[in-house]
């Protein structure tokens, strides 16, 4: 119950945070370019900043789930999503969006690797998580502590 | 059931997980030692390599630059900022004249409003290939030819490559050559020749009014090296002498690097001295929990003893539950430096304003290895006391006194 | 024999004056027997058992296993002698806390090299001593009784030639003394030799001799 609780948590707090981090805690860079011919074009960046606040609501979303389902083979196959959406939230910035040019712009000085810290830190709660639950079911049929 | 043997860290291990409150604050205290080792010891490494290639390879002792801008130049230099300030053309030549001089070369800095990749504000730099010793050194391919007009040197943050052509301004441009990474201004900035950047100037007029746009003989800091024998303060002194008239003033490049040593070695004294505290603090800490904990467990030591324990596996009974909270805590502790500096590397040197260069991975793990013995080394060293006595004592005391 | 004590004296010095606890203990124990020894607190019983288990060198005098000098022999072939052929059961709480009943059980298995099946004879005990539901449980969960019987199985557990109690039935309730006594008994009837001290007069009927110890000496009914 009290694991139950805590990966839950963490995992939820990580989606959250990934979530959040486009919005208002490091924003991509300002979302559309002038370009010289005057029209606006809005940059690599904020898509990527768009699809991580995706990625990180599903994660959020796995988080709660793996608190509301009490079955231990359930929230193995919950934790082994929401590691593979971690790995989704690592991929989109650094090989399927992308963002600027340049490693001093904010998106790549702050916002990516917030996104890609949390979704390393989702990757190994999640990985964790499914390893100890697949172990503690392994173990549960013989078990007689009757916990 | 589960049927793991009983070995000596399985014992230890149990023993940990039965009082997750304690096992859990020492952990923390070594990971928080630990953080602060390593992230440390990477951070001021990085602003000491930073440092280091700054002063060996900045090959101006002073930089002339208009009245009132002494600021602004080492901003630029450093943090790349984009500067506008200028002076006429004619301070190249005057500067030249003082005794004790011995090159000089133009720059001509050019704020952008937006550059091809992105919006933001792009240091463009005009130099004079014929003259420069300045930018010429860290390039990473020596040209082969001066740099023609429309041809471009970058900075090696912007991700593009030799041959590569890049659009500023509705213009085209070829790079020609990268700089090595220098861990200041220059790695965000983009080189051209004098001419290339005036023409860019006029471009960006369409967007925004540029002083150089309407006078072509503007140049914004002058690059001087002094001859062998002369002193850099006496030369500078004769350049405001002669010419502070004219709004001419001078930024003695060792000046400012010994300025940001001073930084540096203030910042990487305090790292040091919160290491030390934080490792003192954890082996205190540890060695009371240890002794304190010790007398409360004697019965258990003398229950292992009597099903026939000897005496030096109590010793490693103790010894490993102390290294086992070590090195999880150490292994923590680093995991998590590794997640925010590396990363965040960028970030925390924007933040510094200060010349940030990472260290090889060679270096990288060398200090990783220090780190990580240093910090695990608490474990041992706090218990060898307790393991000792432990150690010492006789079951038969050991029964009587537990009970 | 299996176990000879020959002028056992263990001396105490408390404010400058020298007194015996144990005199000139002497006791021949042979395989199968179960020995009672009783006495009041203070008649040096506890002493005397924790020299035969190897916990208390003696002043003077020998303990021999199976002629083999205890106290001549160093602490890591003690240690490996008691961990395999003595079973001791302590007074009071002598379970450890931090570990499962079935770990606490198979525990001495584990303090020197050998081969064999583990968990195997270790659940083996947990039936024979009746309380196999309880396995997975720590022992602040268990009662008085339920705890004894776990120390007894532990000390099963390397198959000793001796059981080795200390009191095994103090503060525990009559019925309760009645079913770790019968538990004894029936261990004993398998084979292994039992030695006890105590100091209640209704588990005498339990073993085949008795002793009684007062003020450091020890007699034989």
């Amino acid at each position: 119950m009290k694991n139950r609780l805590l990966s839950g948590i963490a995992v939820a707090v990580f989606g959250l945070l990934l979530a959040l981090v486009p919005v208002c805690i490091f924003p991509a860079c300002a979302k559309v370019i002038e370009t010289a011919a005057g029209g606006t074009v809005p940059m690599k960046c904020f898509w990527s900043g768009q699809a991580e606040i995706g990625v990180g609501l599903l994660i959020l979303c796995g988080g709660v789930l793996l608190i509301v389902f009490k079955s231990p083979l359930t929230r193995i196959g919950v934790s082994v999503m929401t590691a593979l959406a971690g790995v989704l939230g690592l991929l989109v910035p650094t090989l399927l969006i992308g963002g600027c040019e340049m490693s001093t712009m904010a998106c790549r000085m702050t916002t990516f690797p917030a996104a890609v810290v949390l979704s390393i830190l989702t990757v190994a709660a999640c990985a964790a998580n499914a390893h100890y639950l697949w172990r503690q079911n392994k173990n549960l049929p013989v078990k007689t502590d009757g916990r | 059931m589960d049927a793991k043997p009983l070995t000596t860290v399985n014992i230890s291990f149990q023993t940990l997980r039965r009082k997750p409150f304690r096992t859990t604050g020492l952990i923390v205290l070594v990971a928080l030692l630990a953080f602060t080792l390593f992230g440390g010891t990477v951070l001021s490494k990085s602003l000491e390599d930073g440092m280091n290639s700054l002063s060996k390879r900045l090959g101006a002792d002073i930089l002339a630059v208009p009245y009132g801008y002494e600021a602004d130049i080492q901003s630029a230099m450093l943090r790349g900022e984009p500067s506008t300030f200028y002076f006429d053309a004619g301070v190249t030549e005057k500067v030249a004249g003082v005794e004790g001089v011995e090159d000089v070369s133009p720059q001509l800095y050019i704020a952008t409003l937006s550059a091809g990749c992105c919006s933001y504000p792009l240091q463009l730099i005009g130099f004079d290939p014929e003259t420069d010793f300045v930018i010429q050194p860290w390039m990473l391919n020596a040209l082969d030819h001066p740099l023609a007009d429309g041809e471009i040197v970058i900075g090696s943050s912007i991700s593009a490559k030799v041959g590569q052509k890049l659009i500023f301004f509705n213009q085209t441009f070829s790079v020609t050559a990268q700089l090595d990474k220098t861990g200041m201004g220059f790695d965000t900035s983009v080189f051209m020749n004098l001419a290339t950047a005036k023409q860019v100037a006029r471009e960006s007029e369409r967007l925004k009014a540029h002083p150089v746009a309407e006078n072509a003989d503007l140049i914004s800091s002058v690059m001087v090296k002094i001859k062998n024998g002369y002193d850099v303060k006496d030369v500078a002194n004769s350049i405001l002498q002669a010419y502070a008239k004219d709004g001419v003033h001078v930024v003695v490049a060792k000046n400012m690097i010994s300025d940001i040593s001073g930084n540096l070695r203030g910042l990487t004294t305090y790292i040091f001295i919160l290491a030390g505290v934080l490792w003192a603090l954890a082996v205190g800490v540890l060695i009371i929990v240890f002794s304190v904990a010790l007398n409360g467990r004697k019965r258990e030591f003398s229950i292992f003893r009597v099903l026939g324990a000897t005496k030096s596996k109590l010793v490693r009974l103790i010894l490993c539950e102390s290294c086992l909270i070590s090195i999880i805590g150490t292994v923590a502790g680093m995991l998590a430096a590794a997640l925010v500096i590396f990363p965040f590397s960028t970030y925390i040197s924007a933040l510094l304003g200060l010349p940030y260069l990472q260290p090889s991975y060679g270096t990288l793990s060398a200090v990783a290895g220090l780190s990580l013995l240093i910090s695990f080394a608490v474990g041992p060293l706090a218990s060898i006391y307790a393991a000792v006595k432990i150690g010492r004592s006789e079951i038969y005391s050991t029964i009587k006194e537990g009970e | 024999m299996l176990l000879e004590i020959e002028g056992l004296t263990k001396e105490y010095t408390r404010g400058g004056k020298t007194f015996p606890a144990v005199e000139r203990a002497e006791l021949s124990v042979g395989r199968g027997d179960f020995v009672s020894i009783i006495g009041r607190s203070g008649s040096g019983k506890s002493t005397l058992l924790n020299m035969i288990a190897g916990f208390l060198p003696p002043t003077s005098g020998s303990i021999k296993l199976e002629g083999a000098d205890l106290y001549a022999l160093k602490d890591k072939e003690i240690s490996a002698l008691r961990n395999a052929r003595l079973g001791y059961i302590p007074q009071g709480a002598g379970a450890l806390s931090n570990l499962t009943v079935f770990d606490n059980i198979r525990l001495p298995y584990f303090l020197s090299r050998r081969q064999g099946d583990a968990s195997g004879r270790a659940s083996f005990l947990l039936d024979e001593v009746g309380i196999s539901p309880l396995a997975g449980m720590l022992p602040s969960q268990l009662s008085g009784g339920e705890l004894r019987r776990v120390l007894i199985a532990r000390a099963l557990m390397n198959e000793p030639d001796i059981l080795i109690a200390d009191e095994p039935t103090s503060d525990l309730d009559i019925e309760t003394t009645g079913e770790i006594m019968e538990l004894l008994a029936r261990i004993n009837k398998n084979g292994t030799t039992v030695l006890l001290v105590t100091h209640e007069l209704d588990t005498l009927k339990f073993g085949n001799r008795v002793l009684t110890m007062a003020a450091g000496r020890l007699t034989e009914e």
